[in-house]
C-alpha cells in the first residue's frame, strides 16, 4: 500500500489494481478509472461516493429532438451557492450559435466533436476522462457534466463562496504605508502580490497537498534573484505536504523548517503584500495557502525579525533609532528578571549604594526568595496575556487594567512582591511588545525563564554560561541552508547595511539587496 | 537514550551540585554604612558599627523597630583584634555585615596616637568585601560618638560624613579627600609620612560637625593636628587646590576684608641640590575672580595689577605659614623627599636617615602669579559704591 493517507475508503479497492502502474506516466487512466460512455454506469458510481451527503445534487437533462439524449449535471449546491447560469443550457447554446442546424436537433456526436476539438464557447470547460479527478473536482466546487454516449465529461468552475474583503491588517498596522491585508482566498492574494511586482520573473507555482484537504498551496519567488540552489532545496523540502492535511501555512513552516526543537523561528509571517514583495525583492520565497490569509517568507534570517516595514517609510536617522530601541528591548525582555535575580542575590558589590538601599528597602519583609519572586511574577504576567488574547473586546480592556493595576498593586500591599520587582515585569513585558515580529517574541518568552534559573543558580556566570549556549546554538542553527546569524555569523560587513543601522535608501536601492552567504 | 540527552542531563544536574555558591538575599545581610575604631577599656578596639536599617515606604509590612529616627543603626563590638570585633557582629545584629558598600571608616584621635594604623587597617585592605576607595577620617575625641548623631540631610550619618569631606575638599581646600588607597600609597613611598582629614564637632550644634582640618601622621602612628587655615596652604603645595576663597583686608586702619575666589591654582615645587645643600622653589601660578568687594575700586589697569598683586601675597603668605608649620613639626608631607628619591636616588641614600632635621632646615622660595578672570557680573566696584 502505497497511498495510505487520506484516501477515500471506495477507492482503496481500485488502489490495489493501480500498484503495478504507478511509475507510469498516466495520460490514459485504466479502464476502471475511466469515465465510462454509459451514463447509467457513471451515475451509480457516483451516487455510491456520494451517498448520505445532502448537499450533492444529482440534475438530469435531456436534450435533443424528442428530448431523448440524457446528460446530467453533478454539483455541490452549497459550494455553488448563488451560481444561477445553467451550465448544460450555454453549452448547448453555444453549440447552436457555431455548428449548423436548430437547438432541436443536437445530438451526442455534434457535442462530442465540438467539445473535443476545442470549440469556442462562453465559458471554457475542461475536459475530463479521469474518474478520479472528477471526483477531486466535485469535491472542490466544480460542475461536472456526464453526457450520455461519450466517455469524457465536460468540467466548470462555479466556486461561489463568501469571502473576507481585503481589509486593514489585523497585527501588523503602521503609521505611514499601505493598508491592505491578504485574505483567505488564495487568488486574491496572488493577485494582491502580482500586482506589486508586475514582471513575468515574478514566478508562481501551484501544488497540491495532499490528505483529505487537498489544500492548494502557492509559492513565488523572483527568478534571478532567489538563489537557485537554495529554491531547489525548498522545493525538496516541499514535498513532504503532498501527504499530509495542511491547514495552515504554518503546518509548511513546521514541516520544511531545519530544527524542530529550538524556541527560535527560521521563517518570517506576514500578512502584508507589500512586506512579502520586498521579502521576495531580497531573494525569498513566499509561500501562500488556499484557505489563510498569512504569508511565509523562507528563509528568516535572526536580523530580519527586527526589521518592521516601517523601518522602510521613514526616514534613515529615526529608522536607525527604532532599530537600536529594538535590539535593546531584546535583550531586556530576555535578561532584565535574570539580571535582577543575579545581582541582588550574588552580587549586590555592582548596584550603586544607594539603588541598593532603595532595593533592600522593598526586599525587607517579604516571604520569597528572589528567584521565586520573579518565577511568580512573570508567571502572572504571562497568566494574564494568555487570557487577554482569548478575551472578547468589551471585557478586554478592563481585564488589562484589573490585571495590572490591581494584581501588581494588590501584591506590593500584601507583601508578597516588591515595587522594584513588579516593574521589572511590567518593563520585560513592554519590552516584548516592541518587537515587530511576534514569533521571535515568543521565543524570548521561552528563554527568559531557564536564563533565569542560571542566574539563581550561579549568579552573573551561571548567566553567561546560559548564554553562551544561546550563542552557540544560534550559531550552529541554519536555515534553507542558510546559516542563521549571516551577516554577523560569518561576518559580512556588506551585509550589515540593514542590520544596527539602516542605511539610506538611496543606498539601499542601489545595490544588491541579496544577504551573501556561505 | 541518546547521547546528546544524557549530556544535557549531566550538564543540568551538575549545575544545581554547586550548591547556589556565594548567593544570599538582601534582607540576609546587614550593609554596613560607616565604622568607627576607638580606644577600648585594657588596650581593645572598640568598633562602633552602623548599618543601614531598611525602611520599607509601602502600606502594610512597616517593622516594629522603623519608627525610631534614621536609617542607620549602630552596633558596638569591641575585641583584641579588628577581625575578631567585626565577627561579633553579628551576635547583636542577627545579620552577616556586608562591607561592599562601606562609605567611610572613622579612627579616633586616641586610638591614632597609640597604635600604628596600618596594623589597624589590615583588615580592611585585606577583607575582598570593603572596596580601597572608602574614606578615611580621624576623628576629634570618641569616633563612636561621631556615629550616633542625626544626620544633617543625607540618610545615614557615614553617607552624611562621606559628603561633608568630598565638598570639603573640592569646594574649599579645608581638607583632602583621603581614602583606603590614598593613605597606603603615601605610607608606602619613601619617606612615610603621611595625612588623613580631620572632623571634629561642632561646639553649639550637637549634630553638625566640621569636616576640616588634617591629622599628619608620623611613622604610621598620630602626631600632629594641621588647623584648616594652614590646611588651606598645604593644599595649594600639593598642587590639588580646587577651588577656594582668599580674603585680603582693606587698607588700615579698616579692619575689613575682601575676597577673591581663586579658581585655578598649579603648583610646582623643584628641588635643588647643590652638594650637602637643598633648596626648594614653589611656583604657583593660576586664575581668580572677585568674591566679596568692599574697599577697592578698581578702574585702570594699575588699580587691577594692584589688587592682584595684594592677593598674591596672600596666597604666598598661606603657604609659608604651612611651611613653617611643617618645618616646624619636622612632618614632610609635602613630599620633598619622595621627590628627591625620584630625581636623585643616590643622594637620597644619604639623607633619608637625617631627613627630619634637613627638612625643617631647607629654605623655600615661593613665587604666585595670578590673573584678575572676572569680576562677576558686576563691575570691580563695590555693588553700592557711586558710579
Amino acid at each position: 500500500m502505497t497511498k495510505d493517507i487520506g484516501v477515500p475508503q471506495s477507492l482503496s479497492t481500485q488502489n490495489q489494481n493501480n500498484e503495478a502502474n504507478l511509475n507510469e506516466v498516466s495520460q490514459s487512466p485504466e479502464p476502471q478509472e475511466r469515465i465510462s460512455a454509459s451514463l447509467s454506469e457513471n451515475l451509480q458510481r457516483l451516487e455510491a461516493i456520494f451517498a448520505d451527503s445532502s448537499d450533492i445534487l444529482f440534475q438530469h437533462w435531456h436534450y435533443g429532438p424528442d428530448q431523448q439524449y440524457a446528460a446530467c449535471s453533478i454539483y455541490y449546491s452549497s459550494l455553488a451557492q448563488e451560481n444561477t447560469t445553467n451550465y448544460m443550457k450555454s453549452s448547448l447554446q453555444d453549440l447552436v450559435t457555431h455548428e449548423l442546424g436548430p437547438a432541436a436537433t443536437i445530438t451526442p456526436s455534434q457535442v462530442i466533436s465540438f467539445f473535443e476539438q476545442g470549440g469556442v464557447s462562453a465559458k471554457k470547460p475542461n475536459l475530463l476522462n479521469d474518474f478520479h479527478i472528477a471526483i477531486e473536482h466535485i469535491s472542490a466546487g466544480h460542475v461536472v457534466i456526464f453526457v450520455d454516449q461519450w466517455d469524457k465529461a465536460l468540467d466548470f468552475r462555479v466556486l461561489a463562496v463568501e469571502t473576507r474583503q481585503v481589509t486593514e491588517p489585523a497585527n501588523e498596522s503602521v503609521v505611514q504605508g499601505p493598508r491592505e491585508a491578504t485574505v483567505e482566498n488564495l487568488v486574491k492574494n496572488i493577485a494582491l502580490l502580482r500586482l506589486r511586482l508586475k514582471t513575468p520573473d515574478f514566478k508562481m507555482k501551484i501544488v497540491e497537498a495532499g490528505g483529505k484537504t487537498k489544500t492548494t498551496v502557492a509559492y513565488g519567488y523572483i527568478n534571478g534573484v532567489t538563489d537557485s540552489a537554495m529554491l531547489a532545496e525548498f522545493e525538496q523540502r516541499l514535498e513532504k505536504i503532498k501527504e499530509v492535511d495542511i491547514l495552515e501555512t504554518s503546518y509548511i513552516e513546521q514541516l520544511i523548517e531545519d530544527s524542530t526543537y529550538t524556541p527560535f523561528p527560521q521563517h518570517r509571517y506576514t500578512e502584508r503584500p507589500d512586506v512579502a514583495v520586498s521579502a521576495m525583492l531580497e531573494g525569498k520565497i513566499a509561500v501562500l495557502v488556499q484557505g489563510t490569509g498569512g504569508i511565509l517568507l523562507c528563509p528568516g534570517l535572526f536580523t530580519e525579525f527586527f526589521q518592521s516595514s516601517e523601518d522602510y517609510y521613514q526616514r534613515t536617522v529615526y529608522s536607525t533609532m527604532i532599530r537600536w530601541l529594538r535590539i535593546a528591548a531584546f535583550l531586556m525582555a530576555l535578561m532584565l528578571p535574570s539580571l535582577y535575580v543575579a545581582f541582588s542575590t550574588f552580587h549586590p558589590e555592582l548596584i550603586p549604594t544607594v539603588l541598593l538601599l532603595a532595593i533592600i528597602d522593598a526586599r525587607e519583609g517579604l516571604p520569597l526568595p528572589a528567584l521565586f519572586e520573579a518565577a511568580l511574577m512573570e508567571f502572572f504576567f504571562e497568566l494574564l496575556r494568555e487570557a487577554g488574547v482569548r478575551l472578547p473586546k468589551p471585557i478586554g480592556s478592563a481585564v488589562s487594567i484589573v490585571g495590572a493595576l490591581v494584581i501588581g498593586d494588590a501584591a506590593i500591599s500584601a507583601g508578597i512582591a516588591s515595587p522594584i520587582m513588579v516593574i521589572i515585569v511590567a518593563a520585560t513585558g513592554i519590552a516584548s511588545f516592541a518587537i515587530p515580529q511576534y514569533n521571535i517574541a515568543i521565543a524570548l518568552r521561552v528563554l527568559r525563564f531557564p536564563l533565569m534559573l542560571s542566574a539563581a543558580l550561579l549568579g552573573g556566570f551561571g548567566m553567561m554560561v546560559c548564554l553562551l549556549f544561546m550563542l552557540l546554538h544560534l550559531c550552529r542553527l541554519r536555515t534553507l541552508g542558510q546559516p542563521y546569524l549571516a551577516p554577523l555569523g560569518p561576518f559580512r560587513i556588506t551585509g550589515l547595511r540593514d542590520v544596527i543601522i539602516r542605511l539610506p535608501l538611496r543606498k539601499l536601492l542601489q545595490s544588491s539587496r541579496i544577504h551573501p552567504d556561505h | 537514550m541518546n547521547k546528546a540527552a544524557a549530556v544535557l542531563i549531566v550538564l543540568v544536574t551538575l549545575v544545581f551540585l554547586s550548591g547556589c555558591w556565594s548567593q544570599f538575599e538582601l534582607p540576609d545581610r546587614g550593609f554596613v554604612m560607616g565604622v568607627a575604631l576607638d580606644e577600648g577599656e585594657g588596650g581593645k578596639i572598640e568598633l562602633t558599627t552602623q548599618v543601614y536599617r531598611p525602611q520599607p515606604a509601602h502600606g502594610s509590612h512597616e517593622l516594629p523597630g522603623s519608627g525610631k529616627g534614621t536609617a542607620g543603626l549602630n552596633i558596638k563590638t569591641s575585641d583584641i583584634t579588628v577581625m575578631e570585633a567585626v565577627r561579633d557582629i553579628p551576635i547583636h545584629l542577627g545579620r552577616k555585615a556586608q562591607w561592599s558598600h562601606i562609605r567611610v571608616i572613622l579612627i579616633g584621635e586616641q586610638l591614632a596616637r597609640k597604635v600604628d594604623m596600618g596594623d589597624l587597617l589590615d583588615f580592611f585592605y585585606r577583607d575582598h568585601e570593603p572596596r580601597i576607595t572608602v574614606s578615611l577620617i580621624i576623628t576629634k575625641g570618641k569616633a563612636g560618638e561621631l556615629l550616633k548623631k542625626q544626620p544633617a540631610i543625607e540618610q545615614t550619618m557615614g553617607q552624611q560624613l562621606l559628603r561633608a569631606k568630598k565638598f570639603a575638599a573640592s569646594a574649599s581646600g579645608k581638607t583632602m579627600d583621603t581614602t583606603l588607597l590614598r593613605w597606603v600609597l603615601q605610607s608606602l613611598s619613601e619617606h612615610s609620612d603621611s595625612y588623613i582629614s580631620y572632623v571634629y564637632e561642632d561646639k553649639q550644634d550637637e549634630d553638625m560637625f566640621s569636616v576640616a582640618g588634617l591629622a599628619l601622621f608620623k611613622g604610621g602612628k598620630l602626631s600632629v593636628i594641621m588647623s584648616p587655615k594652614k590646611t588651606e596652604g598645604f593644599v595649594m603645595l600639593r598642587n590639588e587646590y580646587n577651588d577656594g576663597v582668599i580674603q585680603i583686608p582693606c587698607a588700615s586702619p579698616s579692619k575689613e576684608m575682601e575676597t577673591m575666589e581663586v579658581i585655578r591654582l598649579r603648583t610646582k615645587i623643584k628641588t635643588y641640590i647643590k652638594g650637602d645643600q637643598i633648596k626648594v622653589q614653589v611656583r604657583a601660578q593660576g586664575d581668580g575672580a572677585i568674591g566679596n568687594m568692599k574697599c577697592t575700586q578698581i578702574e585702570n589697569e594699575e588699580d587691577e595689577a594692584a589688587f592682584v598683586h595684594k592677593v598674591e601675597e596672600r596666597v604666598k603668605l598661606k603657604m609659608l605659614t604651612t611651611i613653617h608649620f611643617l618645618q616646624k613639626n619636622k612632618i614632610d608631607v609635602i613630599g620633598i623627599g619622595n621627590s628627591i628619591y625620584q630625581k636623585h636616588p643616590k643622594q637620597w641614600k644619604k639623607l633619608s636617615s637625617e631627613w627630619d632635621e634637613k627638612f625643617a632646615e631647607i629654605p623655600f622660595s615661593v613665587e604666585v602669579k595670578l590673573r584678575l578672570i572676572t569680576g562677576g557680573v558686576l563691575t570691580g566696584k563695590p555693588v553700592t559704591s557711586e558710579p
